[in-house]
Parts: structure tokens; sequence; C-alpha cells
């Protein structure tokens, strides 16, 4: 409770917090929120500036811009966010099983890692499309199916190394189970490490399915999504620089905010991130070597 | 009394100089009455580590027994039985817990001591005045704590399972001589409080000789020789006196020509 | 002229302007051992990193330097790399971490003193085998050839030295050279530092909290205590009547440690060494 009541005051991770729970709400209630159909088409009212009625314009299709990136939120961030968790969840599970248990179990499990790691991404998401078909779910189920690989094996080196301390070792000598051990011992110090991953993990997401909706794998038109909307302004860059700035800059503040919240979160967690001064790296080589040797 | 019956220990290894399986300990027996303190030398790689392993439960050995009291304990049954202070104190407590909840995981939750949780609260305050420490330190965190608080610390903690037997890890190997002789001595006072008897494994035979009734000398992965402290330099076996002889040169063994210092004068 | 000059050294952090060393002066005269001590904490190892400015941008120095007669703190970064080693020589706490883990010793070696002397592999080989074998390193070749996992701490700290012997420095600064290693192989480090000193007729830094490596190899012995000298004097007379009771309390704690020791043995004095 320590820990939540430093996060808080933090300001800006509460900022970042009120900004994400902002646009997750807003995404959640957008059929209120949205003053029009998202994808209500008037040709009469094209590239339409900002108005009373249509707050942040008309885009090539009359459609209003507002209720577009309200409807994208959806996508954009909801799903996305809820893929990046799956992923993380299932790839803690499998890192944790294999790095405290050791042995057989972590070289099987490793080597399904290496498998599934050894798809180069787009590869994998396009043979998935190629499968089932195009459509958000599908990628968002090859994310999963790649990603999961990645965050286990960072699981599976942090609980290794954290396994071997001290303090590990003496809540053993308490009798202490191992699944007591993972979850209250192990778990709580991987987890900095797997926020800012995690969270850095999220804005390439982010990114990645909305270049594949970009080349029509993903969301298909006419649904709002801000990659897409930000590749159909690219059509009218040179004419209409305008249709660029609000998905442009939705998904700068989005993937911004997640970032301070995950560093903020990483240092409520560890009680020691943010306070001075390290030990010192060892300089050996610069003492030893007196140049730069190649 | 501890018992350690002909224990055998190996690793499998899969080092540069290929696979194969590397005997730590050949065979090692030892009896501890109770109470009683015994050192355990060895240099780096004599198993020492691992035999401090084994008598905790950390690991099974290969053949042998460890028996407390003629039994051999299970998992669980170990805690009040045996407990340890290691040697790196920067990761012996759990760096996201206060020294609180530190104490607190020792005593066991109040399902187990059946206490209030002031009771409890005294219990943890009592402890750590027993290792010269005031309250305030409750509601710190691992990093904030110097090698000897942490040590402190981690002793009180031993001592809060109510374990017959310590395992002292190479306990004081990290810190300051002056810091060294501190702990040293808490150790000693609560060996006199609470009956508790130590297994004090450590490359440092001076330290060794401070605390301990009994000194065995473990090479190549068994016992090679046991004597009473007050003999030690009857040590017959010569590993054993090359030992002795490596220590004895390092003394600053200088007249001494003033007075004791004064606690104060410590601080 | 002494060989080093540190007057009003101030060391504190960057950021907080919290000092660590307020203003300290010493100086080491040459061909002679001063050794620095204190408890973890007192600053001495920052003290001498900051000599060879190794201490990260985290920390600001300010204060004099003088390195026979040269101002090392208006040396450019370039000259003070040259130094490093070839006149000023290290030798650290924990040798495994000296070495990069990846190359083959012999290697590494060879490189450092091709960067300082442009010797050929067979030169340094040569000389290395030399410097080895003079403190007690068996079939040096073979100890070349492996990487610096394959080694104990304590054989990783005989080619540092070795290393040190090589390179000849006028000053050489040794940075708890016993800490890491074991209680036993201690007394060999100390021996061979006495070595290097006679062979390579050097001036030495030793940075220690182990009073018996000191009272072994230190002539002059500078007490610190959170950044500032508490005392200062030859070894043997801090050693044996120390005058500030902080002193007199780490030497106490020193004889108390070893007390029970002595009398086990029957309080042999060390004159039988």
């Amino acid at each position: 409770m320590k820990r939540i009541s430093r996060l808080l005051s933090d300001r800006l991770a509460l900022l970042s917090l009120a900004v994400l729970a902002a646009i997750a709400a807003a995404g959640m209630l957008a059929p209120w929120l949205a003053p029009h159909p998202p994808d209500e088409v008037n040709m009469a009212l094209r590239y339409g500036p900002w108005s009373l009625h249509y707050l942040l314009g008309n885009d090539q299709l009359g459609r209003c811009v507002l209720s577009r990136i309200l409807y994208g939120i959806r996508p954009s961030v909801l799903l996305v966010l809820a893929a990046v968790l799956a992923s993380v969840l299932i790839g803690a599970a499998v890192g944790m099983a294999a790095g405290y248990a050791g042995g057989r179990t972590d070289a099987l499990l490793m080597r399904l890692c290496d498998v599934m790691l050894s798809f180069p991404g787009y590869v994998m998401t396009l043979a998935v499309i190629g499968v089932l078909g195009v459509g958000l779910q599908n990628i968002l189920l090859a994310f999963i199916l790649m990603k999961w690989a990645w965050f286990a094996r960072i699981v599976r080196s942090s609980v290794r190394q954290i396994a071997d301390a001290d303090y590990v070792r003496f809540a053993r000598t308490l009798g202490t189970g191992s699944l007591a051990i993972l979850f209250r011992h192990i778990l709580p110090v991987c987890v900095p490490e797997l926020a800012v991953v995690a969270s850095s993990s999220f804005g390439s997401t982010l990114l990645q399915v909305s270049g594949l909706s970009f080349l029509g794998l993903g969301i298909q038109a006419p649904q709002a999504e801000w990659g897409m909307m930000l590749s159909e302004a690219r059509q009218s860059m040179f004419s209409r620089p305008e249709l660029m700035l609000a998905p442009g800059l939705m998904i700068v503040l989005t993937v911004s905010a997640v970032n301070f919240l995950s560093d903020a979160m990483q240092q409520a967690v560890d009680p020691q991130a943010g306070s001075s001064k390290r030990h010192q790296p060892e300089r050996a080589e610069a003492a030893l070597i007196g140049r730069e040797v190649a | 009394m501890l018992s350690v019956e002909k224990i055998a220990k190996s690793y499998s290894s899969n080092g540069w100089r290929g696979p194969g399986r590397h005997l730590v300990l050949k065979e090692v027996s030892l009896e501890c009455r109770p109470g009683e303190c015994v050192g355990i030398i060895g240099a780096s790689g004599s198993g020492k580590s691992t035999l401090g392993r084994l008598i905790l439960g950390l690991e099974q050995p290969d053949a042998g027994s460890v028996r407390i009291d003629g039994e051999e304990l299970g998992r669980r049954s170990r805690r009040g039985a045996v407990s340890a202070v290691f040697q790196d104190y920067r990761s012996s407590i759990h760096p996201f817990f206060t020294v609180r909840q530190a104490l607190q995981e020792a005593l066991g939750g109040s399902r187990r001591s059946g206490d209030s949780k002031r009771e409890s609260s005294r219990k943890l305050e009592t402890a750590l005045e027993q290792v010269g420490l005031d309250v305030t330190y409750l509601e710190r965190y691992p990093h904030e704590l110097s090698g000897g608080q942490a040590q402190r610390i981690c002793l009180a903690r031993a001592l809060l399972t109510g374990a017959r037997w310590i395992v002292l890890d190479e306990a004081v190997s990290s810190l300051d001589a002056p810091v060294q002789v501190q702990v040293l001595e808490l150790l000693r006072e609560a060996r006199g409080i609470y009956g508790t008897g130590y297994l004090f494994i450590t490359h440092d035979l001076e330290a060794a000789a401070y605390l301990c009734d009994r000194i065995a000398v473990l090479h190549e992965g068994r016992i090679i020789e046991t004597i009473e402290t007050e003999r030690l330099g009857e040590l017959r076996t010569p590993y054993a006196r090359e030992l002795l002889d490596k220590f004895r040169l390092g003394h600053a063994l200088v007249p001494r020509q003033h007075a004791a210092i004064t606690k104060e004068e410590r601080e | 002229m002494d060989v080093l000059e540190v007057s009003r050294l101030s060391i504190a952090h960057a950021g907080s302007g919290a000092a660590i060393v307020p203003e300290l002066s010493f100086c080491v005269k040459e061909k002679s051992c001063l050794a620095i001590v204190g408890e973890s904490g007192s600053g001495k190892s920052i003290v001498c990193k900051a000599i060879m400015r190794l201490n990260g941008p985290a920390l600001r120095q300010s204060g004099s330097i003088r390195f026979k007669g040269t101002e090392l703190t208006e040396l450019s970064d370039d000259r003070i790399r040259g130094l490093r080693g070839a006149q000023i020589g290290m030798i650290l706490q924990n040798g495994m971490r000296a070495f990069d883990p990846g190359l083959r010793l012999g290697k590494q070696l060879h490189s450092v003193l091709k960067a300082h002397f442009g010797w050929s592999r067979e030169q340094s080989r040569e000389r290395l085998s030399e410097a080895m074998e003079l403190l007690l390193l068996q079939s040096p070749t073979a100890v070349l050839n492996r990487y610096p996992h394959e080694l104990s701490g304590g054989m990783l700290q005989r080619l540092m030295i070795a290393l040190t012997l090589v390179l000849q420095p006028e000053l050489v600064i040794a940075d708890e050279p016993t800490t890491a290693l074991d209680a036993a192989s201690r007394q060999e480090a100390i021996g061979q530092l006495i070595s290097l000193r006679r062979q390579a007729g050097c001036s030495m830094i030793l940075i220690s909290h182990d009073l018996s490596a000191v009272e072994r190899i230190a002539d002059e012995v500078l007490v610190l205590r959170g950044g500032m000298t508490v005392e200062r004097g030859t070894a043997a007379e801090l050693l044996t009547s120390p005058r500030h009771a902080y002193t007199r309390y780490l030497v106490e704690s020193k004889h108390a440690l070893s007390g029970r020791f002595a009398q086990a043995l029957g309080g042999r004095t060390h004159a039988e060494r």
C-alpha cells in the first residue's frame, strides 16, 4: 500500500494515469460520447474545418474526425492493451515455471520459446492471417503467439537470478512452499523490469497494428482505427496536412502516457529506484589499458 | 544434538572441462552437542557452503543424512530447528520488504504462533533491541542499511524463528574488522541467552577462533581434523598446519600500549 | 620530490552537492608506500579513483593532484589515459572483474603491453612469463592461454600484479587487493605486493581496511573517516601507539579479532616471522 501511495504522489505518473484512464473510458463510452456515427459519409462536408458541430472537422469522406478518434480507441488502445497483457501473462507464467523449476522443464520450455522466436514477426502475422483470414482479432492473436515467448525469456532469466538470492534461500529454510516463494519473493522483484519491457512493447504493438491496418490486413474500412486514419490522411498530406494531426497526436499522447506510467511504476515498486547513486561500475579496463584498444 | 552422518554430495557440471560429476563432499561426519559452536574452516571450493546448504535442508545429500535430535527433518519441520545467516547482506533481505516485514516472516503468521498483532510487534521490538538496534529500524528498507546493521537484522531474524541451530555461512566475512567484532559479540551474547548452537562456516580461522568452541577443517570434501579452539596450535595434518601458518603470519600482533576503548569512543 | 602530492582534494555529488570528501591533502614520497585506512564508506576508494580520473560524471572533484610535478587535473583525457598503466598502475579489488571474460588472458595482457610499448606477441609473452615466475605462478604459458573464469580470484590477482611488474609504473595504487581473497590467500597477495615494490622500485598507495596487510607493507598510514583525515603517521607509530580514538578503535578491533587465535597458539609475537 505504501507503494501505491508513492506512485500517486508522483505528479507525472498521476497525470499519465489520468490521461490513460480518460482515453480508456472514452473508448468504452464511445457510442454515447461520439457526436456522430463514425462512418457517416457526407461528401458535402469533405475536408471540413473545425466547427461547432464537428469539433475536429471532417475527413476526406466528410466523416466526423472526433467520432472516428473516439471509436478508434477501441481497436487502437483497448484491444492492443488486452493483447499485450495476455502475452505478458502467458509469458510470465511460462518464464516463472521455467526459471524456478530449472532442469528439464526449463530446457523444454526454452526450446519452445526458441521455436516461436525464430519466426520473423511479420511473416508469422501474415501466416496467421493467411490461415484465419483478415481482421483485428487475428492480428492480435498473431501478436500474442509471437510475443509471449519474448516475455517468457525475460522473466525466466530474471527468475533464475533472483532464485539464487540469499533472501529466497532464507524463505526456503522457513519451509515456505514454492508457490508462495514465486509469488511473494520472486515475482514482485521481476515486475519493474517486466513493466518497462511491457510498456515499450505496447507502443510498438500499437504501431504495428496500425501498420497492418494500413496494409489492409487488419481493421477494414470503414471501421475507425488511428493507424488507418493516418494512412488515409497520407493521401492528402500536402493539401490537407491537418488531417494527420488528430490521429498522430493521439498515438503520441497514448504511447507517452504509457511510458511515463511504467517508469513511475518501476520507481514505486522498487524502493531503491530513484534514490541516489548506485555502486560505480568498475572502470577496470580503463585502469589497466592506458588507451582505447580495439 | 545435530549430527551429520557420512554425507556425500556431487553436482553435475558442464564446465569448459566437459561434462561430468563433480564430487564436492566425499564423506563428511560431524556431531554437535546442543548449544555448541562449531567452526567449519575451508578454502573456496572445499565444499563448505554446500555442507551448510545440506544442513539447512536446501538440498538433499546423495548419501548419508543430517539428523537433529535423532530425526531427519522434512522441509517444514526444519523451521524452528535450524536457521541461517548468509554472507551477502545486500541480498539477504527481500528488497521490497521493510525490516518489520522481514522479521515478521521469520516469526510466522499469527495463525502459527497464536499471537495478537501487538504481541508480535513486541516480539519484533525485543529482537531488535537484543541486537542493539532501536525500534526505528523496523520501518527501514534493506538498501538503507549498512552491512553491520543488515547482518544484525539477519541475526535477529534467525533468532526469531526459534531455531536451536543457526548456520552462519561466512556471516561476518563481508564486514569491516570493527563491525565483525560487534557482530561476533552479539552472536556470543545471543548464545548465552538462548542457548542456540552455531555452525560457523568460514575461511577465516581468526573469526572462527573468536567465537567457536571447536574447529573442524574441511579439505577436498572431507573433514580432515577437528580440535578444540584452545588447542588450535596442536593441529597435526599437513594441510591444517599449512593453514595455521598462513594465519599466524598475518598477525598484527603488536604489543598494546593503550587502554581499552570505551563504548562512547566507538561512536 | 614527492611522487604524488594531493592538495585540498574535494569530491562531492554532482547533483546534490553533498560532500563526500571535504578537503583532503596528502603526499606519497618516492619509493615509499602510503596506506589509506578506513572502514567501508570512508571514501578511500573514491579518492584513489579521483587521482586517475576514474569516477563517473556523478561525482564532481576539485583541488590539485600533482604527479611528479605535473598537475594531473589540467591534463586532457587523452594524456591521462596515457599515464594510466604505464606511469600510474592500478591493482583492483576483484580480479574477476578486471578482465574481459570473453578473451584469453594472454591476448588481453598483450594488447595492453602493445598499446604502451609496441611489443610483439613474443616479447609480451617473454616479459610476462618472467614476471609471473617471479610471483610464483607456475607454467605461465598455460595460464596465459586461459580465460578469466578458469582461474581463481587469487591467481587473477597475481596476474594483475605481474602485469604491473612488467609495466613498471612509478606509482601503483592497490585498491583493497586482499579483500576479495580467502584469508589464507591474503598473505600470499601481500607477499607479492612486497615483491612488486622491491622489483619495480615504485611507490605505492595501498587502500585497505585490513590492518595486517597494512602492517606488513606500508611505511606511512593515513586514517580516513567520512572523507576526512583522522590521523597520519608512520605505520609503526600508528599501529603500536595510535593517538586518535578512532585509530585506537580500529587497531583494538583488529587485536580483539586475533586475540583468541593468538592465545590458542600460545601467544607468540610476530617477531618470529
